[in-house]
């Protein structure tokens, strides 16, 4: 069972961009890029098929028909992503929408655009560990993309 | 008595005076009236008020004629009701009625004065032969009212009776004032002897306000002004209605004169002091109803100018009142004015401002193009010498030409794969060099099967991809940058030729971010360019496409919540039109509400917290300035579904001012 980031961007470059700077973690982790919402529940159901488990959605906030607090506020209300850690990722987001993510969708990280590698990386580390640590989840066969640290803390 | 009626005046429409009473009274009544009045009305006795109706509307009728005087005690009823019987009956209708009384109080008659029904009350018992004069002058008077052509009227004539002497006072009110005053000098030097002209030019004052007056001024000729100091100055209360005796009221007032009374004129007066007028009034009694007569007129005059003025204060008060509302409006205008013109200053502010970014971005994107363009020139030196150059350079051309794929069918690339190597990690690596479901099995298996070889050719892709997306997004910053320019381009250059596409494609660019997930379609024709200012236009469109793009914005989320489907589309048309360029914007959002419609292009802003928003409204109000100025229309055509703001501008504008 593989831990799923789930990347919703609708621009290549970018969505590109983010994939790039994840491939540290590309050897523990499933890296899944999906470019609008519709496409982004098609991964969770096939990540759901391959029996996985989608720890983590980094939304682009400016999408076709909707914005990715939307999407992230669906996905608090579906099992398969409930527990899934939600950040998003912009580069025009007003305070209102910013709060209502916060309140509604239980965003868990901003990330602004545009963003350095080591500091999405971080982020990325650190929601992945409070994942691993929030569902209970055996840390060691992702021990290479969360917080040792924390995660041995939580096996004594 | 025989009249001069010698001309058949008989022939004369009939009247009728009627006595109603139930009691002894009314014979009395009817016998005094008869002889007064009957040469000329039937007197006819009645003891209930039905009795008269009975007549009017029944056989006699032709006999009675109009009733123009009715005598009644008080048992005729209670006189409201009578006023509302004699109303509804055209023979009675101008009946005047003298009510006869014993008592010394009436109640309940507001109507019958009301309706001016009752003209005379007579105590019971009256002087013997009152009657008569009383039915002669009543009858008299409704002639004079009612049949002004009657010559009968002539029988009842003032001469007939010695009672139509007028009091004293009554017959000098009738004087003028000139002919009183001159009485009232003639009775006062009866007394006191000739009195002294006083002739005085204009300027003098007469009495001083807040002064004690101790003597009366009759002025002879000339004229002259009251006048009162007031918190807002000195103010004219009389001039031509002065009158002619100046000091009189302050006498009444006990001492102190009320008002400052100054000669307009030359004036010529008599001085009378207290003591002279006093020895006057007391020594001569027909000075004192002269005087009252002179007072009541004098006071009669400034009475009526008073009351004239005051009909005048309450209209002065209603045209202020108009004003202050004109001014208010005024005011309001010219505070919108000044928003408009803050808001345009901003606008302004936020066009330098982009105008700057937009200048400081062209050197770090030369640089990052310049950049891209080394580095592959320089991978390629390296790749010439590499043993693995060919495939490098195969893979990195392939993914440098390659577009971006959807997710979608990357996806179902790696499905495909993954059945072909079995590892979905392999399968996703392979999908990134390319591979799909139709590249040959073999090739896959021979690249899996050379992992030293599978690795350079990742790399390499990857290097083409990174260059791919380096270049586009640093086209999409060059192009944005290049929109920025159009649209904070300075003004003054208004005979710049525009073509209206480009500018439309600048401002769909700078609105892209608005129309995210909006479809757009184009239809542009071939036209003319028009002459004008390439970035006041693009602020035109602009600000129509962010309308667009927050109603659209609104109708998606609307939708969503209410699980419907919706597309949002946006459809941008350019046509030629005789002398013009017609632009139209067209949206399917929701519409512009009917009542909003009207007042879309005033400069109306939301003021929440002071702070200008740039939404609908100010917009529109702006897009509408800058389209006057290029001498264009526009319009806006909204119903739910379908909004049109149409913009014409001319190809030949008439030469600027």
């Amino acid at each position: 069972m593989k831990l799923t980031i789930l990347v919703v961007d609708d621009e290549p470059e970018v969505r590109d961009a983010v994939v790039g700077d994840l491939l540290p973690f590309a050897d523990v982790v499933r890296v899944e890029p999906a470019e609008d919402v519709e496409d982004a529940w098609e991964v969770v159901q096939e990540v759901e098929a391959d029996g996985d488990v989608v720890a983590l959605v980094l939304a682009d906030h400016r999408m076709p028909g909707t914005t990715g607090v939307d999407m992230l506020i669906a996905m608090e209300g579906d099992e398969r992503t409930a527990d899934a850690r939600k950040v998003l990722v912009t580069g025009q987001a007003d305070q209102a929408d910013t709060i209502r993510a916060v309140n509604e969708a239980g965003l868990d990280h901003y990330v602004a655009k545009p963003w350095r590698p080591e500091e999405m990386q971080a982020v990325v580390r650190e929601q992945l560990t409070d994942f691993v640590v929030g569902t209970g989840l055996d840390p060691l066969p992702h021990l290479r993309a969360i917080d040792g640290a924390r995660a041995m803390e939580m096996l004594r | 008595m025989s009249g001069p009626d010698a001309h058949g005046e008989h022939t004369q429409a009939p009247l009728t005076v009627a006595v109603i009473s139930p009691g002894m009274v009314g014979g009395q009544v009817a016998h005094e009236a008869g002889r007064s009045v009957g040469e000329v009305a039937n007197v006819e006795r009645l003891h209930f008020l039905d009795e008269l109706v009975a007549l009017v509307d029944g056989p006699e009728a032709e006999r009675i004629g109009d009733v123009a005087v009715i005598f009644a005690t008080d048992e005729v009823g209670r006189l409201d009701d009578v006023a509302t019987v004699l109303a509804g009956h055209h023979a009675l209708a101008t009946a005047r009625l003298a009510l006869l009384t014993e008592r010394t109080a009436l109640t309940g008659i507001g109507h019958a004065f009301d309706t001016d029904l009752v003209r005379e009350v007579i105590a019971v018992p009256w002087r013997p032969g009152a009657i008569e004069s009383r039915a002669a002058a009543q009858l008299r008077r409704w002639m004079r009212d009612n049949r002004p052509g009657d010559v009968r009227r002539r029988l009842l004539g003032a001469g007939r009776s010695a009672t139509l002497t007028h009091a004293p006072l009554i017959e000098s009110l009738s004087h003028s004032t000139d002919r009183l005053t001159e009485e009232f000098i003639d009775a006062c030097e009866k007394v006191l002897g000739p009195r002294p002209r006083l002739q005085l030019p204009a300027g003098v004052r007469l009495t001083h306000q807040g002064q004690p007056v101790d003597a009366v001024g009759v002025v002879l000729s000339g004229s002259v002004a009251l006048t009162r100091d007031t918190p807002v100055g000195e103010v004219i209360l009389h001039h031509a209605t002065t009158g002619r005796i100046v000091g009189l009221v302050s006498l009444a007032e006990r001492g102190k004169a009320f008002v400052t009374a100054t000669t307009t004129t030359d004036v010529e007066l008599i001085l009378l002091s207290i003591e002279q007028l006093d020895r006057a009034l007391k020594e001569n009694p027909v000075t004192e109803q002269i005087l009252a007569a002179l007072l009541i007129s004098s006071l009669t005059k400034r009475l009526a100018r008073s009351e004239i003025l005051q009909v005048e204060k309450i209209e002065l008060a209603a045209a202020v009142e108009a004003q202050r509302v004109a001014t208010q409006e005024a005011l309001d205008a010219l505070e919108q004015a000044r928003l408009e013109l803050l808001a345009q200053e901003r606008f302004a502010t936020l066009g330098e401002l982009a105008a700057g970014v937009a200048h400081e971005l062209n050197n770090p994107v030369s640089a990052l193009e310049r950049a891209n363009d080394h580095l592959r020139a320089d991978l390629m030196t390296i790749m010439s010498t590499h043993p693995q150059g060919p495939l490098i350079r195969e893979s990195v051309m392939a993914a440098l030409s390659r577009s971006a794929v959807s997710t979608r069918d990357e996806r179902a690339a790696r499905r495909a794969l993954e059945k072909v190597v079995g590892d979905r990690e392999l399968a996703r690596r392979l999908v990134s060099l390319g591979m799909d479901a139709d590249t040959p099995h073999e090739e896959v298996r021979a690249l899996v099967a050379d992992p030293a070889r599978l690795e350079v050719a990742l790399a390499a892709a990857s290097i083409g991809r990174e260059e791919r997306n380096v270049r586009t997004a640093t086209e999409r910053v060059r192009r944005l940058v290049s929109s920025l320019s159009t649209y904070v381009r300075p003004e003054g250059e208004m005979e710049q030729e525009v073509d209206v596409r480009e500018v439309l494609e600048d401002s769909l660019r700078l609105t892209a971010h608005r129309l995210r997930g909006v479809e757009i379609e184009r239809d542009y024709d071939d036209v003319p360019t028009v002459p004008g200012r390439a970035g006041e236009l693009a602020q035109v469109w602009t600000n129509i496409l962010s309308n667009a793009a927050d109603a659209l914005t609104g109708a998606v989320k609307e939708a969503e919540a209410q699980g419907r489907e919706f597309h949002p589309e946006v459809s941008v048309r350019v046509a030629s039109e005789a002398a013009g360029v017609r632009v139209d914007v067209v949206d399917n959002g929701p519409g512009i509400a009917p009542e909003t419609l009207p007042r879309i292009f005033e400069p109306r802003f939301t003021t929440n917290h002071g702070k200008v928003r740039f939404g609908l409204g100010l917009g529109m109000g702006l897009a509408k300035s800058v389209v006057d100025a290029h001498d264009g229309t526009i319009d806006v055509d909204s119903r739910p579904g379908r909004t049109r703001v149409r913009v014409v501008l001319p190809t030949n504008r008439r030469p600027a001012p």
